[in-house]
């Protein structure tokens, strides 16, 4: 099975990726090409929604410290939700995310993104 | 065909051979990363950029484990001595190559390099656990 990508915008300046199938040597160029359109956007938090992904290779990995690298440069966010088993078994090794930027269901992320919206408003002068 | 989709052929057909001795399911995804990691990486160093990676791969499975070998004609490539990247930097400083061969180290249960004559041969052992 191949790779899909669906784009959604939820909250204001914040992108989801819903990847399904197989990341791997053949179709983690697909997701950079994807990635290099969401963030040529104002994006300040890209979530990777890896719930219908079946595995990830080195591959995967490196388009994912790519969209790190790129959003910590404009002082961004990445987070990754849903993790199955044989995704989480690859981060874990590579540990390829941090703990905190990782949770289990939208509902936990929605928790997360609304303290952090909330944080933000408070801060604004 | 081209390198690549020799190389999915390759791994598809290698999946196909997991299924059919009907290893559990981590166990054949386990199986296929590893075999990518390793086919990319060989393509890479122990074959010029022009030349088309001559590769062989068989897979051998016996009671508690399954055996993949690697075998080319290439120059000297040992897979396993490729320096291993540093995990505990940040993700965000990380230089993004080394993975794969780190990936390959962890998921199997031993890794044997040899060069035998003018062939690398790389062997790895991966262990089936009762389900």
């Amino acid at each position: 099975m191949a790779l899909s990508i669906q784009l959604e915008e939820g909250r204001s300046f914040t992108k989801t990726l819903r990847l399904a199938g197989r990341l791997d040597n053949d179709t983690a160029s697909d997701l950079d090409n994807e990635l290099d359109k969401v963030l040529a956007g104002a994006v300040k938090v890209l979530v990777f929604d890896l719930g219908g992904l079946e595995y990830t290779t080195s591959a995967g990995l490196r388009s994912f410290l790519r969209s790190q690298k790129a959003m910590r440069q404009r002082e961004g966010k990445v987070l990754f939700l849903n993790l199955q088993p044989p995704v989480q078994k690859v981060f874990d090794i590579a540990k390829a995310a941090d703990v905190a930027s990782v949770f289990r269901d939208v509902k936990e992320l929605d928790d997360y993104l609304d303290a952090m919206q909330k944080k933000a408003r408070e801060e604004a002068p | 065909m081209d390198a690549r989709r020799e190389r999915k052929a390759a791994l598809d057909r290698l999946e196909a051979c997991c299924r059919a001795a009907a290893l559990a399911e981590p166990i054949v995804i386990d199986l296929r990363v590893v075999a990518e990691e390793v086919l990319t990486n060989v393509a890479k160093y122990a074959f010029a950029p022009d030349t088309p990676p001559a590769l062989e791969l068989r897979v051998a499975f016996a009671e508690r484990a399954a055996t993949l070998e690697f075998r080319d004609r290439g120059r000297p490539f040992d897979p396993l001595a490729a320096p291993a990247p540093d995990l505990d930097l940040p993700p965000e400083d990380r230089p993004l190559g080394g993975l794969g061969l780190a990936l390959v180290r962890a998921l199997v249960d031993e890794a044997r390099y040899e060069r035998e004559g003018t062939a690398n041969v790389l062997r790895l052992v991966k262990r089936l656990t009762p389900q």
